[in-house]
Order: structure tokens, then C-alpha cells, then sequence
């Protein structure tokens, strides 16, 4: 009977939203109050989940884990941020200045890792799937909208010849399109069986 | 009331309409099955390996449900939990699942309790098994990257919101040849992930999780209304081109 009545609440908000999202503007000041409520919910969840993970890194330490060396690094910054938060204040320059210096070369560092890795892995592509339909042509079609989008090739003297490469360049647009629709319908779905109760009905 | 919302009103009226017909159809007799997605069919090959090795499997949800994190919220990758631990309850070595958003983290502590619960074993059930690695997409991603590489690994299933930049996950996985499979319904993620050696689902297949004979009901409704679905779709944007072109549509 707990779980119905969960699931019941769970069913009749979220076909109520739905509605109110329909029946825009004049249900924009509910949606505005609930969307206030999910900010709410949710930062209370994330402060639920930041206390775990303190929790669970503090026994890493206790225990000696193999690794406790992250652990003890991640409480170091995650206590001396939130102290430094709190005397500096979060709107203060230099505390933003010193996360600014922290994360800022970090997140830049990472993203040219990330550059490299996904390079190295583009070239390993035919030794992991193969020769297969699916592999060469996400090749060719990388290979021609990388080289088309560099902006090198151009053709100013003939409008037919520049119109087919415009229409070219279009063509990942159209696919992303049509795979972004498949997307939306698995999405859609997916929020209807769940408001349908389907989803959590074990087999 | 706009156009936009008279549209998606009759897009979801259609929905709903193909689903309750696809159920129907679906209860009396024996339907034809469609198989499975090969990839999730590969995430059961990773729950038997744990199991016979007696080593972790790990579960990545991303970092997407509330939605506040910039991604797509979506819970497909808290039913691929909820399967997953329904098979995994009595290893020796427990499931450990990390998340990237704390609603997501809460609500997956809850299924995988009911898991314990359904298995009538709620004394193997241990908070820790369940992580928040990090609030948001690379935070959930660093705090990942060390676990992964972890020597009690034996192999590791990333879904939910996914960022092509989370591709440095799978090169980890990789590199420590622990066996991986990639569910995510982001269309970038998917042309990222591509280029791994993993099995990962494309396009809409994220939606279908079914592994082996679990979920088969759920799976095969899904499967079907969304086939019909597809060629509504298809047959609407075709007439809808037409009349465009021929001058009938503004």
C-alpha cells in the first residue's frame, strides 16, 4: 500500500505538470512555484549526497584504503573551500580569483587530454570495429565535415559549387535531426511509462 | 494556447494512444519478440562475469535526473540499475554505483535498498555501495577515473547523461582491460564513445534497456510502440515536406 500511494503521488503530480506545461501562460506562475521547489528538493538531495561522500572519503582515510591519498586530497579542498567560502564570503574577489586559478587550467588541462584521447582513439577505430559499413562511413563523414568546416575549401567564383557544399555542411544537421527525433520519442516514452506506473512494475 | 503546444498535446495524445493499443495487442496471445539491444545484452555478460570472478561491477548513472546539471534529466539509467541488482544481489562482491547529480545519488540509494529488500536479504545492503562521486559531469567523472582502475573491478557499465568528454572514462576502462559497455541517449556521447572498443547503444536503443529475459514485458511494449511510433512520424514529416513544398503550408 506505501509503494501505491507513492506511486499515485508520483502520477498525478506528474500528469498535472504535464498539463500545466500545455496550458501556458496561464499556468506559468504554478510551474515557476514548482520549478522553485525542484531547485529546492534537489540542492537539499545534493547536500545529502555531498555529506555521504564526506562520509564515505573520511572511512577511505580511516581504513587505509589503497587511494586514500584522493580521498584525503579531495576533503583538503572540499573543507578549506567551503571554510574559505564562508570568512571570505562567495561573491568576494579574491575567493573567486583563487577558484578561478584553481579550476580554470585544470578544466583546460583535462579538455586537451580529452582532445588527445579521443584522437588517438579515432585512429584506433578500424583495429577495435573493424570494416564495417557503420565504421567508414563515420570515418569518410568525419574526415569531410573536419576538412569542410576548416573554411579552406571555397568556392566564391561558382554559386552552384558553393550551394552543394552548403548543402553538404547541412547534411550532419539533418542527422543529428532525425537521431535527435528518435531521442525525443525514447524520452517521451520513457516519461510516459513512468507516469503510467509501468515503469516500476517489476516482471 | 501556440502551435508548439497544440503539437506536442497531439504528439503525446498519439503516444498514449499507440502504447495503450501496443498493450493490448501485446496481452492476448503470443506476440511476435524483437531481440534485444546487443548492447544491454552485453551488460549481462558483464553481470555474469563479476559474478564468476567474484570481483565489483561498477555502475556510472551520470550525472543527469534533476536536470539541473545542464544535461537531459532522464532515469533510464536507474532502471538499468534496479535490473542490474535485481541479478547482481548475491555476489561476492556488492554492485557499486556512482552518480554526478544528489538527486540521482538519493534516489538510487533507494532502489538499490528495495533491491536488497526484494532479494529478502536487507542485511547485505551497505550505504557506501552507493556514491555521489561528485556534484556535476567532471566532478562525477574525476571521481570516477580512480575506482575504475581499482584491481577488485571486474568490469563497469557507464549510463545515464553522458559528455562526450567522458569519453577519458572509457580509455581508463581500457587501458586496465576491464570490459565496459556505454548506455547513454546523448547523441554526442554516442559519436564519442564510438570510437571505444565498447558496446554502446545508438539513437533511441538507450530507451529499450532489457538484458536477457529481464524486462522483457517492459522492453518489448516499448520496442513495438516506438516502431509504430517512428513510422507515424515518418508518414507526417513526409506529407507535412509535400504540402510545404506544393504550396499548401505557409
Amino acid at each position: 500500500m506505501k509503494q501505491k500511494t507513492s506511486l499515485i503521488v508520483a502520477i498525478v503530480s506528474g500528469l498535472l505538470m504535464l498539463g500545466a506545461l500545455f496550458f501556458q501562460p496561464y499556468t506559468a506562475p504554478t510551474l515557476a512555484l514548482v520549478l522553485n521547489w525542484l531547485i529546492i528538493l534537489s540542492s537539499s538531495a545534493l547536500l545529502a549526497g555531498i555529506a555521504g561522500l564526506v562520509v564515505n572519503h573520511l572511512g577511505f582515510i580511516l581504513k587505509a584504503r589503497k587511494g586514500c591519498l584522493y580521498s584525503l586530497v579531495l576533503l583538503i579542498s572540499f573543507f578549506a573551500t567551503i571554510i574559505f567560502g564562508i570568512i571570505l564570503g562567495v561573491d568576494n574577489p579574491d575567493f573567486l580569483q583563487g577558484l578561478s586559478a584553481i579550476l580554470l587550467p585544470m578544466q583546460t588541462a583535462l579538455m586537451a587530454l580529452i582532445a588527445l584521447v579521443l584522437m588517438s582513439a579515432a585512429i584506433k577505430l578500424f583495429r577495435q570495429r573493424g570494416w564495417s559499413i557503420l565504421t567508414v562511413s563515420f570515418a569518410v563523414s568525419a574526415l569531410l565535415f573536419l576538412f569542410l568546416n576548416l573554411g579552406f575549401v571555397r568556392f566564391d567564383s561558382n554559386p552552384a559549387l558553393q550551394n552543394f557544399v552548403a548543402i553538404i555542411q547541412g547534411l550532419p544537421m539533418i542527422g543529428a535531426r532525425g537521431l535527435l527525433i528518435g531521442v525525443a520519442l525514447g524520452a517521451l516514452l520513457m516519461g510516459l511509462r513512468v507516469l503510467f506506473g509501468q515503469e516500476a512494475s517489476d516482471e | 494556447m501556440t502551435t508548439t503546444n497544440i503539437v506536442a498535446m497531439g504528439i503525446v495524445a498519439l503516444t498514449i494512444v499507440v502504447m495503450a493499443i501496443v498493450w493490448l495487442a501485446n496481452r492476448k496471445g503470443n506476440p511476435e519478440s524483437l531481440e534485444n539491444i546487443p548492447a544491454y545484452d552485453a551488460v549481462d555478460a558483464l553481470i555474469h562475469r563479476s559474478s564468476e570472478e567474484g570481483r565489483e561491477l561498477m555502475l556510472g548513472l551520470g550525472d543527469g535526473l534533476s536536470g539541473l546539471n545542464g544535461s537531459l534529466g532522464d532515469s533510464i539509467s536507474l532502471t538499468i540499475q534496479r535490473i542490474v541488482l535485481s541479478r547482481s544481489v548475491f555476489n561476492d562482491r556488492a554492485t557499486k554505483s556512482f552518480s554526478g547529480d544528489g538527486a540521482l545519488a538519493n534516489i538510487s540509494q533507494l532502489v538499490i535498498k528495495g533491491a536488497y529488500e526484494n532479494a529478502l536479504a536487507p542485511e547485505l545492503f551497505y550505504p557506501q555501495d552507493n556514491q555521489l562521486s561528485g556534484p556535476g559531469s567532471l566532478a562525477w567523472m574525476a571521481g570516477l577515473l580512480p575506482q575504475i582502475s581499482h584491481s577488485e573491478n571486474a568490469s563497469l557499465i557507464l549510463s545515464g547523461a553522458l559528455l562526450p568528454e567522458q569519453f577519458l572514462l572509457a580509455d581508463i576502462a581500457e587501458q586496465n582491460d576491464i570490459p565496459f559497455v556505454i548506455a547513454s541517449g546523448s547523441p554526442l556521447a554516442q559519436a564519442a564513445f564510438f570510437v571505444s572498443s565498447a558496446p554502446l547503444t545508438l539513437g533511441e536503443d538507450y530507451y529499450l534497456p532489457s538484458f536477457g529475459k529481464l524486462n522483457q514485458k517492459n522492453y518489448q511494449n516499448s520496442a513495438k510502440t516506438m516502431n509504430w511510433l517512428r513510422i507515424i512520424l515518418a508518414i507526417g514529416l513526409i506529407v507535412a515536406a509535400i504540402l510545404k513544398f506544393s504550396g499548401v503550408l505557409p
